[in-house]
């Protein structure tokens, strides 16, 4: 049985690591987190030379020094895994910066293959490289040029990387590049500490962790703190203020400098550039794309197609989801039972309105976050998220973000769960948990039905007023939020300078995108099913369990007799200071954290008592398997259709943001007016709330804990402190605001 | 050499589009400066600024045949001599 390799892709961002991961895969793979960390980890299998090999596709990185999460994984991979062999995917036409973080990998003594890709992108632009020359000059390692997009130089890379992998540990080079002299007495005496801790020197190449001090790294430095190797660290520092004092440079600078001029030597050796740069295609893109004038107006339009896509395209998808769930699927469930002699049962109950519907609240936001996926994956693969984040980096730095913010936080006015992944496209965790911190406090979708209720209950007319003050307090307790955590939490972190690449444009791939849409949503269903599916049943118990009432009523009771009830009524003086104490108001509030647009239905059914169950009224004959599959067959074709429509009609809808412009929108399928009770709840409503405490409850609901579904979202994206923490915070601002709004306006005289 | 003689020293946010120029010299954090350099920003490097943001800021740069970005209080701490 041969041995097992792990294979590892590292290199710039763009460089092609991916393609070549799913080259080498091809659908074998897996994708799941890295530990502790929001960062993709992707893994396959792959058969080289008849042997199983792994590859693990790193994140990229410009570097090995542990600036961004993207860099402290890809070197601690290095490090601690030992893989037997590591691919440096490097971008041909930009070898200058690419061959740094090579550079450091040598340093690292990692089992290099390089792979130069982009070769033919290289070729068109008329570069010339000597790749055997650039090899010896590398210190001898193996080197195959790539076009990986094109599949070409795939097999002579297989060939390198089982070479590399069979190879008995070679014997220790001399290091490829030495550095000024005083750095290296500092490296030597550095290297003879180490080797002398056993437990250092087998965790860490010496000479590698040496100069790492040197450069003062602070990760590392940390890291040696809290395995309390002081005296190490008390001679690099007394190194650096040596060098520094003789020289008038820290060592840093000279060892940066010193592998930039050893760069710059194998580069001007083994590449000619061509001499005149030419135009490319990319570069007239751009003067368009991030044009003084033009950029704007364009990235704008962007989000708005990608806002549309996200909340209005999804919407026949997710509908279609929505009522095969609480349809055929509860049906089905229910015939099932019955067949067993189950029908009836609380057990029916448990599994329809429990289980079946914390799935079907996960899966109703597949449709919404694979179309958010596309959206990203468009972007990014195009280059144009870089640009965005260029040409709106002014605005949201002023708030304490990054360009990049912007995209989540546009996205949570549609929906707070994909707005929570969209951080993703942000480098640094804490911009990504401050800005998902934000975005819960963007209206979205499902908030808008509860301000509409109350605002046409008691304003009327004005009620436009009520929605729009509701979305300005959501973006202004976003901002000021924004601004507390800036000044509190993340104090004494550093702003990271905003050095980033705006990469060549290129087109999509039909594969990456897919790809990227297919890890990415059915990760969400993996990590948040089961959450999902627990919080339903929690409800459910919570209103099956009778209170005051014999306990073989078991899920048959009111919901004011049940523990649901009680609990609320406890609940409910809480809210006395925000003018909502009765405790249907702290039911439809609890009920709303299965998903907001529950508060309206959970009103109306205590207040009016009409219910939407979906089971089956007794007097109709159920329909048989046959009808619900051809219901589900038409439903497909309606959704599928409504969805056209929806991506067509955004033509129309963004003509009509000009205000003289009126394009009608496509209309194929006329959706039928439903028929709400309504009225009866406005006026049930207008008994229960006096007009400002209803403005103290909309406050509530714009801003308390978003639904359960953003809690397990940002459960999986950033641990379970952080979540309890947001839920804690968010709870704290609504109650706080809607006092505040109930107290204030009774001062002002508004009661 | 004293400053203003004979190349004008300046710092990188001065640099109009188009105009290209040397690093000089690079002040700010150890990890700021390590950081650019990682991405060519080193004394003695060419760079020409490109444009800047619709709203002033950032600016995009390029160096080596690619394209960056620095926001202009970053662009500030890089002294340059212009050719
Ligand atoms: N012309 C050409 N395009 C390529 C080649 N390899 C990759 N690409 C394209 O370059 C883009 C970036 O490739 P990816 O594989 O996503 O790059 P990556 O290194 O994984 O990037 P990150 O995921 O951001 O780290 C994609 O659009 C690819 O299709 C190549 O050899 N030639």
């Amino acid at each position: 049985m041969p041995k097992h390799y792990t294979i590892a892709l590292a290199g710039n961002p763009n460089a092609g690591k991916s393609t070549i991961f799913n080259a080498l895969t091809g659908s074998h793979q897996h994708v799941g987190n890295w530990p502790g960390k929001t960062v993709e980890k992707k893994q396959g299998l792959a058969h080289i030379g008849g042997r199983e090999v792994a590859i693990v596709d790193l994140p990229g990185a410009y570097s090995l020094t542990a600036y961004s999460v993207e860099e402290t994984i890809t070197r601690d991979f290095i490090v601690h895994e030992h893989p037997d062999a590591v691919v440096a995917v490097v971008d041909a036409t930009n070898l200058e910066r690419n061959l740094y973080m090579v550079l450091q990998m040598i340093e690292l003594g990692a089992p290099l293959v390089l792979a130069v890709n982009m070769i033919d992108v290289a070729r068109s632009q008329h570069f010339q490289i000597d790749l055997s020359e650039l090899a010896r000059r590398l210190g001898g390692i193996p080197l195959v040029a790539t076009a990986a997009r094109q599949g070409i130089g795939l097999a002579e890379l297989q060939d390198a990387i089982l070479h590399v992998s069979n190879r008995e540990c070679p014997a220790p080079c001399p290091p490829l590049l030495t550095y000024p002299e005083p750095v290296e007495a500092a490296i030597a005496d550095l290297v003879a500490r180490i080797e002398a801790d056993a437990g250092l020197a087998g965790r860490y190449p010496a000479r590698w962790l040496a100069i790492k001090l040197l450069e003062n790294e602070a990760d590392m430095i940390d890291r040696l703190k809290a395995t309390g190797h002081t005296a190490l660290l008390e001679a690099a520092r007394r190194h650096i203020a040596r060098i520094l004092a003789a020289h008038g440079e820290d060592p840093e600078t000279l060892i940066v400098d010193q592998r930039y001029a050893f760069i710059s030597q194998v580069f001007r050796a083994t590449v000619v550039r061509p001499a005149e740069k030419t135009r490319t295609p990319s570069d007239r893109i751009d003067a368009v794309l991030t044009h003084r004038w033009l950029g704007l107006p364009v990235f704008l339009l962007l989000m708005w197609i990608v806002f549309q896509v996200v909340a209005n395209v999804s919407a026949p998808m997710l509908n279609l989801v929505d009522s095969l769930v609480a349809g055929p699927l509860s049906r089905w469930v229910a015939a099932l039972l019955g067949a067993v002699g189950m029908g009836g049962t609380w057990l029916e109950s448990l599994l329809i309105d429990g289980v079946l519907a914390g799935v079907g609240g996960m899966l109703v936001f597949v449709p919404v976050l694979f179309f958010l996926y596309l959206a990203i994956a468009l972007l990014e693969d195009s280059g144009y998220m870089a640009r965005a984040a260029f040409v709106m980096d002014r605005f949201m730095h002023m708030l304490g973000l990054h360009g990049k913010s912007f995209l989540p936080l546009l996205v949570g006015f549609g929906c707070n769960v994909p707005a929570i992944y969209a951080t993703r496209t942000l480098e640094h965790q804490d911009d990504r948990r401050l800005t998902a911190f934000m975005t819960t406090f963007m209206s979205c979708g499902a908030r808008l039905p509860v301000y509409v209720i109350f605002g046409s209950a008691f304003f009327g007319a004005a009620s436009g007023h009520l929605i729009f003050a509701m979305y300005m307090l959501g973006i202004t307790i976003a901002i000021l939020t924004g601004f507390l955590l800036k000044r509190t939490l993340f104090k004494n972190k550093p702003t990271p300078p905003f050095v980033m690449e705006l990469p060549p444009y290129r087109l999509p791939t039909l594969q990456s995108v897919w790809l990227h849409i297919w890890e990415r949503t059915s990760k969400f269903i993996r990590g948040v099913t089961t959450t999902l599916a627990a919080a339903s049943v929690v409800v459910w118990l919570l209103l099956a369990i009778p209170i005051g009432q014999p306990l073989d009523r078991f899920n048959q009771v009111a919901p004011s007799d049940s523990l649901f009830g009680a609990l609320c009524r406890g609940l409910a003086p809480a809210f006395a200071p925000a003018g909502f104490d009765r405790w249907e108001a702290t039911g439809a509030l609890v009920t709303g954290l299965a998903a907001k647009e529950v508060v309206v239905s959970t009103l109306s059914q205590i207040y009016v008592g009409a219910s939407d169950s979906p089971v089956q009224a007794a007097d109709e004959p159920a329909p048989t398997l046959l009808d619900d599959l051809g219901a589900i067959v038409r439903e497909l074709g309606h959704a599928a259709l409504m969805t056209g429509q929806e991506l067509v009609n955004i033509v129309p809808r963004t003509l009509n943001l000009i205000p003289v412009l009126h394009v009608p929108e496509l209309n194929l399928l006329p959706e039928h007016a439903s028929i709400e009770n309504d009225t009866a709840l406005e006026a049930a409503l207008r008994g229960a709330f006096t007009p400002l405490a209803a403005v103290a409850f909309n406050v509530f609901v714009l801003l308390y804990t978003p639904c359960m579904a953003t809690v397990a979202a940002m459960r999986q994206e950033f641990g379970l402190r952080w979540t309890l923490f947001h839920a804690a915070y968010t709870l704290g601002v609504a109650w706080l605001a809607a006092v505040l709004v109930y107290q204030g306006g009774l001062l002002l005289g508004l009661g | 050499m004293t400053l203003f003689e004979t190349t004008a020293l300046r710092t990188l946010d001065q640099l109009l589009p188009g105009q290209t120029a040397l690093i000089k010299q690079i002040g700010g954090r150890g990890s700021f400066r390590r950081r650019v350099a990682e991405f060519g920003l080193i004394e003695g490097a060419e760079i020409q600024m490109i444009q800047t943001a619709p709203m002033g800021d950032p600016i995009e740069y390029q160096i080596d045949g690619q394209m960056l970005t620095l926001r202009r209080a970053e662009a500030r701490v890089i002294v340059i001599a212009i050719e």
